[in-house]
């Protein structure tokens, strides 16, 4: 085939792609912050002792654990407006940016509840029943006492979904949304894909970079959450 | 709903599930050894292989899953052409897919191994020495059984992700699961039928494989005391 | 000689554990090494089998020489084919059954065919009391019986000399009987012993020396008549001493402040 790797490329490359890096980010927060919500309230179902609820919870992560998120994209990007047309709703001016962030936050949201479901049970019981013996009510206790405990717990969890939330804002690209990997295409197709190695390598470098300053961040937030509450 | 187009697209999506479950299957078996000598070399703390480890695993563990098989894709044949000179151009693009899913779970499975390693007391080599078996014999009859055993629900979660990380083997041209129901939605647009049929495919893969696994769990860890929740 | 332990030195970092010690055993003997917490007893049991090996000296068993400083993997593996070790904390295979605990060591040391080993162990389960319990895993039996298949498991090898660390230290006081049974029980059939304990009416009883060890160092040693009823040594008067008393736990005699 006598095409050749031309590294020197990989840093001009780096440059230019990271021009799109607000745009992940802007993918990655809002679909932080949806996730949570959502996976709030699974998790709430999961733990509310009702059965319909427990059921519902649990079904959903196990739904969402099974298919992959390149099939959710399709199946809201493409299939959900086809339908919503037959009802009379037209989608055609919602925006690829805002399919992504919704189908994002729903497969996200599954190891958000769960996480949130896991950090919640590993308080000690004991801790709610001192709460309320002290006379706190039902809610002022989750939200002084076993809250503020869980969060610590959950820290490692949620640096680590985190990330892969991040990893997952590449598919981004699947439905032209113009984020670092919808930029690399871009570039690469500028000279018509001769050096898409070189592109992709240098993507993958700019995910790893940030990875490893997530992992960082979070093992500091971890550190300065828990000093002194960890035995 | 356009029933027609899901009767005559159906057997044809199930007829992919093949492809999806030997991309699958390969990259754990050979992932899982890969990731086993890693976890083993890091643990052992061998100088150069350990620390070339730790980066490859961090590496992988950054880089999202489909710009590792878009490198893969593009990567291993120029290096095989130009290392070894040859032609790569009977390579099938899933031998390229399997490579990059392989390398993905050797860096995710070496660190739920490293971490099931050093749950096992260090009670259970000694005693193993003490009767006279030699470093591989308590690796293989009573180290990694017991490290296997705790590994197992991890490594169910590695494995119901890599079937997920799979569909993405479609942007390097391997005709599985998604990419058939795509070829087959696109020319009358039947997106819905598509990816419901495609959905319910998955789910039912990752339920087969969760029940598998979960009785794998119940056999290989029927010596561990019942656990309380 | 049965075992012989030469000039054996061992430091963990700045901590000196052993400061030199010689020791000579016949066949058959039954030596029990008493001592104060942190006197090296155990680690001294762990260098023979080199679990933990010296800085400096040298360890005998029956024909084999093996130096601390320089040793090759094929020497320490012969070692610890001619010797066996019951630990504090028992070390049964968590993923074996008692049966295939104690079988083990048979087939792949031994090369016994497994229904030869099957045979064997069976027996010797049986001579400690578990014949009943041969399929059952580790982790539902009481400490008391995982002991007892531990020396089952060391004793079906037919080692030249039986290694015990502490064999009852981690055991509920009411299960300390059944295992010391077992104890005098392989004291009769002649086996050589080594035994860290802190059961001084077992080493009355059972021990044909007694060892005392304090800072890394053979103290005194002689028949058990001798060194327990009559000490020369202070530093062994005053461990006895305090050994018995009653507001003492055995387990861990400090003796750091003299």
């Amino acid at each position: 085939m006598g095409e050749l790797f031309r590294p020197e490329l990989i840093p001009d490359y780096i440059l230019k792609i990271s021009k799109a890096f607000p745009k992940t980010i802007e993918i990655l927060l809002l679909s932080l912050l949806f996730s949570l919500l959502l996976g709030g309230i699974f998790a709430a179902m999961g733990m509310s002792g009702k059965k319909a609820l427990v059921k519902i919870s649990s079904g959903w992560i196990a739904f969402m654990r099974g298919v992959p998120t390149l099939i959710l994209i399709f199946l809201l990007y493409l299939g959900l407006p086809q339908v919503l047309k037959r009802i009379g709703i037209d989608l055609s001016g919602v925006s690829t940016t805002t399919f992504i962030i919704t189908t994002l936050s729903l497969s996200a949201s599954a190891n958000m509840a769960e996480m949130m479901r896991s950090a919640c049970l590993a308080i000690d019981k004991g801790q709610k029943e001192a709460a309320l013996s002290v006379g706190m009510s039902p809610a002022v206790a989750f939200i002084r006492i076993i809250l503020p405990q869980a969060l610590g717990v959950a820290i490692p969890t949620l640096g680590n979904n985190f990330i892969m939330l991040f990893k997952e804002t590449s598919l981004a690209f699947t439905i032209g949304v113009m984020d670092l990997m919808g930029k690399a295409r871009a570039v690469s197709a500028v000279n018509y894909g001769a050096t898409k190695l070189e592109v992709y390598v240098a993507t993958a470098v700019i995910f790893w970079v940030f990875c490893f300053v997530f992992e960082k961040l979070f093992k500091f937030i971890e550190k300065a959450y828990t000093v002194g509450r960890k035995a | 709903m356009d029933w027609k187009f899901i009767a005559s697209a159906l057997p044809k999506v199930l007829a992919a599930i093949p492809v999806t479950l030997e991309m699958a299957l390969i990259a754990t078996v050979i992932g899982w050894i890969l990731g086993l000598l890693i976890a083993l070399a890091r643990k052992n703390r061998i100088p150069v292989v350990s620390q070339i480890c730790a980066v490859f695993v961090s590496f992988i563990r950054g880089v999202p899953m489909v710009i590792l098989l878009y490198v893969a894709y593009y990567a291993i044949p120029i290096a095989l052409t130009s290392s070894f000179g040859i032609d790569t151009s009977g390579i099938p693009a899933i031998a390229y897919a399997i490579a990059a899913l392989c390398l993905d779970q050797a860096a995710y499975s070496s660190e739920v191994l490293r971490a099931s390693l050093d749950s096992i007391n260090k009670g259970q080599l000694e005693a193993a020495w003490s009767v006279g078996m030699t470093t591989p014999q308590a690796l293989r009859r009573i180290i990694l059984p017991q490290a296997f055993a705790v590994a197992i629900p991890n490594l169910t979660g590695l494995f119901t992700g890599l079937l997920r990380g799979t569909s993405l083997a479609y942007y390097v041209g391997v005709y599985e699961i998604t990419a058939t129901a795509n070829l087959l939605a696109n020319p009358k647009l039947n997106f819905i039928e598509a990816y419901i049929i495609t959905t319910v495919i998955y789910e039912v893969l990752s339920l087969v494989c969760n029940n598998l696994f979960g009785k794998a769990e119940k056999k290989i860890g029927k010596f561990r005391p019942r656990q309380a929740n | 000689m049965m075992v012989s332990l030469k000039g054996i030195h061992k430091a963990f970092g700045d901590n000196h554990v052993l400061n030199g010690v010689d020791m000579d055993i016949e066949g058959g003997e039954v030596v029990v090494i008493l001592g104060p917490s942190g006197s090296g007893k155990t680690t001294l049991l762990r260098t023979i089998n080199f679990l933990d090996p010296g800085d400096k000296g040298s360890v005998t068993v029956n024909d084999l020489t093996v130096d601390c400083a320089k040793h090759s993997k094929q020497d320490v593996l012969e070692l610890r084919r001619k010797t066996a070790m019951v630990f504090q904390n028992y070390n049964l295979f968590a993923n074996k059954t008692i049966l295939q605990n104690v079988t083990e060591g048979l087939i792949t040391v031994k090369r016994y065919i497994k229904p030869a080993a099957v045979e064997k162990a069976t027996e010797m389960l049986k001579k400690v009391g578990l014949g009943e319990k041969l399929d059952f895993y580790p982790s539902s039996l009481s400490g008391g019986q995982q002991q007892r298949a531990g020396i089952a498991r060391a004793l079906v090898l037919d080692p030249d000399v039986i290694l015990f660390d502490e064999p009852t230290s981690a055991l509920d006081p009411e299960l300390v009987g059944e295992v010391l049974d077992t104890l005098r029980d392989v004291a009769k059939t002649g086996i050589t012993m080594i035994v860290v304990t802190h059961e001084i009416a077992f080493a009355k009883e059972v021990a044909s020396r007694v060892v005392y060890m304090q800072d890394g160092i053979v103290v005194e040693q002689g028949k058990p008549e001798d060194i327990l009823t009559n000490p020369k040594d202070p530093r062994t008067q005053k461990f006895l001493r305090r050994i018995t008393d009653p507001g003492v736990d055995p387990k861990h005699v400090d003796m750091s402040e003299d």
